[in-house]
């Protein structure tokens, strides 16, 4: 993910998360945040974001921001390299 | 979310198959009612609710709340995964402006769900402030169940606004539950 796409990301998950975009850095932690609407929204703004779509669960073991870009990198890799 | 108040009344006539609660922010449902938000729009509602709704927060929150207190009541919970027990859309929530409470169709997997637990209906009560939606769904048609649900829903709604005010440091805002959604 660029920096363009991951700024913009970024600022789209403090929206869903309900926080100050400032504070989503790659250590903000996610732990405690995986409710339905929240693993929702975010699959729905991953797939916006990058075309890719993330399994729920894979989603839930995100312990940070940092975790869950990481993810969503592996999930543009595997999603590449299938074309 | 928990009162110190409690209530009397007779008590149910016939006890409850099945019972779930869910709870939601409807802040987040006007940000899902951004373009961005479409697929999880897509994912969740039905085209018969998303044209009801339009895009309304309250009654896209409702609906959901809805949804997942039946997937609740159902011993689920709305599924995530892709071939999911229970999908958001299994569970229709229909509601006309006036109707005291929403109808609810099960399809697919939440149908076969209330037919493996000899349910034959379920019934869906709900509430909302000017933050939160709520909805109860329990599996009987107990007038008196119903009744104190309904009351146990706002009296739990308007504790919850009390909280979040002290915790604001504000006077009690002016957030009662509303009925109806005409407000």
């Amino acid at each position: 993910m660029d920096a363009e796409i991951s700024r913009r990301f970024l600022a789209k998950l403090a929206d869903v998360l309900e926080v100050d975009a400032a504070r989503v850095r790659p250590d903000f932690p996610l732990a405690d945040r995986w409710d339905s609407v929240t693993v929702l929204a975010t699959m729905a703004l991953i797939d916006e974001q990058v075309a890719v779509t993330v399994p729920p669960d894979e989603l839930t073991r995100c312990t940070s921001v940092a975790e869950l870009l990481t993810l969503v990198d592996q999930a543009m890799g595997l999603a590449s390299r299938g074309r | 979310m928990t009162t110190e108040r409690s209530f009397a009344v007779a008590a149910p006539d016939r006890p409850p198959r099945c019972l779930g609660i869910d709870l939601e922010s409807i802040a987040r449902f006007k940000l899902l009612a951004k373009p961005g938000g479409r697929a999880f729009f897509d994912r969740v509602y039905t085209s018969a609710e998303q044209a009801s709704a339009s895009d309304n927060p309250v009654l896209l929150a409702l609906y959901f709340t809805a949804k997942e207190a039946v997937a609740k009541a159902l011993g689920t919970g709305l599924g995530l995964n892709s071939a999911p027990a229970v999908s958001g859309k299994d569970i229709e929530i229909r509601w006309t402006p006036g109707e005291e409470r929403p109808r609810v169709a099960l399809w697919r997997g939440a149908a076969a769900r209330a037919e493996y637990m000899h349910l034959s209906d379920v019934v869906v009560i709900w509430e909302h402030t000017a933050r939160l939606a709520c909805a109860i769904a329990v599996g009987t048609d107990s007038p008196v169940l119903l009744a104190w649900l309904v009351a146990a829903l706002r009296e739990a709604l308007a504790a919850a606004v009390v909280g979040e005010s002290r915790e604001r440091g504000q006077r009690y805002a002016a957030d009662p539950p509303v009925s109806g959604l005409d407000a």
